[in-house]
């Protein structure tokens, strides 16, 4: 062992006093792996960033909300189908009926909304929109009023100008004031602020206070009627999710009188679809990410490979020096094979350094929260080293085979 | 005593082309410990490839050579590099030290190559650096030290695990003659210490140093004379 020691320690001096004397070859060698590196370690912080700020938001969600929508969230390519574009939109009646007929679901209700601009005095928002609504929208999405009062059964019937504001609005229009009891305008439209929202914070970057709700009614009346109509629901507990999705998907059939050997023109689903779409998308990422940084690497290991045999061809007299005095063949591969692992090493340690470095910056710039997990780091160490020992092992052998009095005669 | 080294028959044949080289043409002679032998002849005679040979760098092509009484065709890879490591040390016409590191640290590539711990190394170092008179340019790298300096660094270095013969081939060759001189009293000084050394040389004023002068002539001994 202690033969050993001393072999490695003499290798890793001369390999790191090889890279000193030629550091710009060797910047230019490790180019690829540091670009491949750099690519995974700042791709997976990132993903581990969303994939935290996911699971906290999932969390904070608390009770599952039900989303009833004509279909499933998916990745489609460019348009979306004709079979599902066209399919039968949803009633005000349809939610009444959800939550009278499932004895699961808490609450239901409709939504529709549409995009505009707030305005009040010379303050205006940039583009946000509005959500119309039942009251019971607040329980169901754990929203709550922070100042003011949610508008009201009546207001909804009445179909009063009324609305309730997040507060991204808030502080655009009102800065240093309440907006309770202020008439702001939408769309040409003159709405009186009943209430505020509480902040719900932001999520993958996005404000999610970025809206004012009103009355479901109102919203038609003023901007309808070509608006989509969507539904979302609450079962009475999280236990009770499948059995809720059961009795609402049993209660739109018969609505819609859908035989029971056809299957439904509309979905029914929890955050757990979209969950699996977030991972279908982070899955992509990590698919582009693993095919642009295996090719730098691929790359940057040919480079390596053929620097390798340019040192041992340069250091030819050294190679029959170090047998004369007695270095084994095995000694003379170790050698080589450990400065390849040291020259891409580096190159990895630069790339983590930018990786992570870059996942830092997105997040300072772009608020998407990046995490840098230990492991990715070790894994982009491990892995470039891999790198050195593969492509560098073939230029090692060829050192190790050569004939030592032919390598002292090289010039 | 037994012999040190004993070569009988040796012949080392190249093949360039169609041609074949015999570099050696069936060499026989034996060396005792302590000797202190020169090896001379004209150029092509053969006497490289003899040393190349005695010091386990090369195998004959036929005829045997035992060192040490182990005979050395029958050796391993390994075998040889411990014997090069252990029992041979190698001083070139051309230094051969390597430029990138320090007259110490060229000193120290056969004592890492026996396994030896650091401490034991720069001791060992420090002594054979001594012993050649160089222990002030310890840090020095080859570039920085005279042509004298160097072969004074790869004298160390051949020194330094206490071999038991030392090769010496043309170590003055690339020297002014004053510098050749004092390298030959560098020379004599190991050899009495207790070293056993074969010199190759052109000139017999060098020769002269040793106690046993062999000439080659086309790969043979022509003549073998103790003074
Ligand atoms: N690798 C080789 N391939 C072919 N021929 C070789 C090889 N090495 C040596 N020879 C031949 O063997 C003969 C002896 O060479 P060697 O180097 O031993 O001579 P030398 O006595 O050391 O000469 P010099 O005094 O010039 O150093 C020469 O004719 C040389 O051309
Ligand atoms: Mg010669």
């Amino acid at each position: 062992m202690r033969e050993v020691t001393g072999v490695v320690n003499e290798s890793i001096r001369m390999a790191l006093s090889s890279l000193m004397t030629h550091k710009l070859r060797a910047g230019l060698t490790v180019l690829g792996i540091v670009i491949g590196i750099t690519t995974v370690v700042g791709m997976v912080s990132l993903v581990q960033g969303l994939n935290q700020s996911m699971a906290r938001q999932i969390r904070s969600m608390g009770t599952s909300v039900l989303y009833v929508r004509k279909y499933e969230p998916g990745l489609f390519m460019g348009e979306l189908p004709e079979s599902l574009r066209h399919r039968e939109d949803f009633e005000v009646a349809d939610a009444e009926a959800i939550e009278r007929l499932c004895p699961s679901v808490a609450a239901a209700v409709p939504l529709t909304y549409t995009g505009g601009v707030f305005k009040y005095g010379d303050r205006e928002t940039r583009s946000n929109y509005a959500v119309g609504t039942f009251p019971a929208y607040l329980d169901i999405q754990d929203l709550a009023v922070s100042e003011g009062r949610c508008f009201t059964e009546e207001e909804q019937a009445h179909r009063a100008d009324v609305c309730v504001m997040g507060q991204d609005l808030l502080e655009a229009l009102f800065p240093h004031s309440s907006a309770v009891g202020r008439w702001v305008s939408f769309g040409g439209k003159r709405f009186l602020v009943v209430g505020e929202l509480e902040a719900k914070g932001k999520f993958l970057g996005q404000s999610m206070d970025d809206y004012a709700l009103m009355p479901y009614s109102t919203l038609q009346k003023r901007f309808g009627p070509d608006l989509d109509t969507y539904i979302n629901a609450k079962p009475v507990s999280v236990e009770d999710t499948e059995k809720a999705i059961d009795e609402i998907k049993e209660v739109l059939r018969r609505r819609r009188g859908i035989p029971p050997n056809k299957s439904e023109d509309f979905a029914v689903f929890t955050e757990d679809v979209l969950m699996d779409l977030y991972h279908k998308i982070t899955g992509t990422f990590y698919i582009v990410m693993i095919a642009i940084s295996s090719i730098a690497l691929m790359v940057g290991g040919v480079g390596v490979t053929n620097i390798m045999f340019v040192s041992v061809t340069e250091r030819t007299r050294e190679i029959g020096v170090r047998m004369a005095v007695g270095a084994r063949r095995k000694d003379v591969l170790l050698q080589f094979v450990i400065e390849a692992v040291v020259l891409t090493a580096a190159g990895g340690v630069i790339g983590i350094a930018l990786g992570a470095g870059a996942g830092w910056l997105v997040e300072k710039l772009v608020h998407i929260p990046s995490a840098a997990p230990v492991w990715a780091l070790l894994l982009g160490l491990g892995f470039s080293s891999a790198i050195g020992l593969f492509f560098g092992i073939y230029p090692a052998v060829k050192a190790s085979r050569m004939d030592p009095v032919e390598a002292l005669r090289y010039e | 005593m037994a012999e040190l080294i004993e070569i009988k028959d040796v012949k080392k044949i190249y093949h360039v082309g169609a041609e074949d080289v015999h570099a050696l043409d069936g060499i026989t002679l034996t060396m005792k410990k302590n000797e202190y032998l020169a090896i001379m002849g004209p150029s092509g005679s053969g006497k490289s490839t003899l040393m190349n040979l005695i010091g386990c760098l090369d195998t004959p092509t036929s005829g045997s050579y035992r060192f040490n009484d182990r005979e050395v065709r029958d050796l391993s890879d390994d075998e040889l590099a411990r014997i090069r490591n252990k029992e041979i040390g190698f001083v070139f016409q051309t230094f051969n030290l390597l430029p990138r590191a320090d007259a110490a640290h060229n000193v120290e590539l056969p004592l890492i190559y026996a396994g030896i711990p650091r401490a034991d190394r720069r001791r060992k170092v420090e002594q054979a650096l001594e012993a050649v008179g160089l222990a002030e340019r310890a840090r020095h790298r080859p570039s920085e030290l005279s042509g004298g300096q160097r072969q004074r660094a790869a004298i160390a270095r051949a020194l330094v695990n206490e071999p038991s013969v030392i090769l010496a081939d043309e170590p003055t060759g690339n020297l002014d003659s004053k510098t050749g001189e004092e390298i030959m009293q560098v020379f004599e000084k190991i050899h009495g210490a207790g070293n056993t050394i074969i010199l190759v040389t052109h000139e017999e004023y060098i020769a002269r140093h040793s106690g046993r002068i062999i000439r080659l002539r086309d790969g043979l001994v022509e003549s073998d004379v103790s003074v």
